[in-house]
């Protein structure tokens, strides 16, 4: 069997962080993927989506604590897994990440999944072509470490 | 030109720039209009004009330490100005950080092997420039002081060359 996977959309993620009550599971499903079929953002930050506060709590705060729990990263085809502790705190923290750097990189395609069996949290990073390139170049820390269960 | 005359072409240019600076790869609507002049802080001290560069093609690069296409491009620059500077070829590397990130913003470049001026970006110059909201933004300057393309995004891999050597084969500037 598969592990159960979530897909979130904003809304959904936005009541994660507010306490994780919101119904955020969909088994199988793609984000809009119909919706967004055509469109295609380049390959670049988005330098106002984010204050200088935001920015400074992605980068400085929520990406070093997460680099702290991360459990494992698996290599894709397409992009990187990272594993966390499955825990609601890390869950919360992840979602948050994500929800900031989907503003800031709108051509990411982020996917948090939990496992099964109280198996990890992963965090799913993958794109088009050039996206895994600019994932290794930015991420050098987190991918650096192969481990976890194959999926 | 008078100096009302070159703020009225600026303020244009500026405005096409906008209009077309979301789009990657973008050739700006604004091509042949003089590009919006500047003065700006380096990191490495002293201050760069646009003015003093006339002569040469000008590749002006916005960028920020957090982004990470950025991180992707910045050895192709690398390498394009050590291929192209004694062709005429000058970059300008324009850092976007927020306030307080110069030292960041010095680091990444040394650490990246930079041999081109790293500048302070400042809200004037992205304004100037189309917003530069998109990180990176390569704007390309012809000898004559016309911008002649703007390129939104992380290009193809040989795509900024290219536009390079057009700049820098282009007849009369």
């Amino acid at each position: 069997m598969k592990p159960l996977s979530i897909a979130m959309t904003s809304a959904a993620l936005a009541g994660a962080l507010a306490g994780l009550e919101a119904p955020v599971c969909a088994q199988g499903a793609q984000p809009a993927a119909s919706a967004r079929a055509h469109k295609e953002s380049p390959l670049a930050c988005d330098r106002l989506a984010l204050s200088p506060a935001e920015r400074k709590r992605h980068f400085e705060e929520l990406g070093p604590a997460l680099l702290a729990r991360k459990t494992g990263v698996r290599e894709l085809t397409d992009g990187y897994a990272l594993s966390f502790p499955p825990d609601a705190a890390t869950l919360r923290m992840v979602a948050e990440w994500a929800l900031q750097e989907r503003a800031c990189c709108p051509f990411l395609d982020i996917a948090i999944a939990l496992e099964r069996e109280g198996g990890p949290l992963w965090l799913r990073l993958t794109g088009r072509k050039g996206v895994k390139e600019f994932i290794a170049a930015d991420a050098a820390a987190w991918i650096g470490k192969q481990q976890g269960p194959a999926r | 030109m008078t100096r009302h005359g070159r703020a009225a072409a600026s303020a244009l240019a500026a405005a096409a720039l906008a209009a077309s600076a979301c789009a990657p790869g973008t050739e700006g609507g604004s091509r042949g209009r003089a590009a919006p002049d500047f003065a700006l802080a380096s990191l490495g001290g002293g201050t760069v004009a646009l003015a003093d560069l006339r002569g040469k093609v000008v590749l002006l690069h916005f960028w920020a330490t957090w982004c990470a296409p950025c991180k992707v491009e910045t050895p192709r620059l690398v390498d394009l100005d050590r291929r192209y500077r004694s062709a005429g070829l000058a970059i300008l590397a324009v850092s976007m950080d927020d306030a307080g990130h110069e030292q960041a913003a010095a680091a990444f470049a040394a650490a990246h092997g930079v041999t081109f001026p790293v500048l302070r970006g400042t809200a004037d110059i992205a304004r100037a420039y189309g917003g530069a909201r998109l990180l990176p933004t390569s704007v390309l300057i012809g000898r004559d002081g016309a911008l002649l393309e703007t390129i939104a995004g992380l290009p193809g891999e040989h795509e900024l060359e290219a536009a390079v050597r057009r700049a820098l084969a282009r007849p009369g500037g």
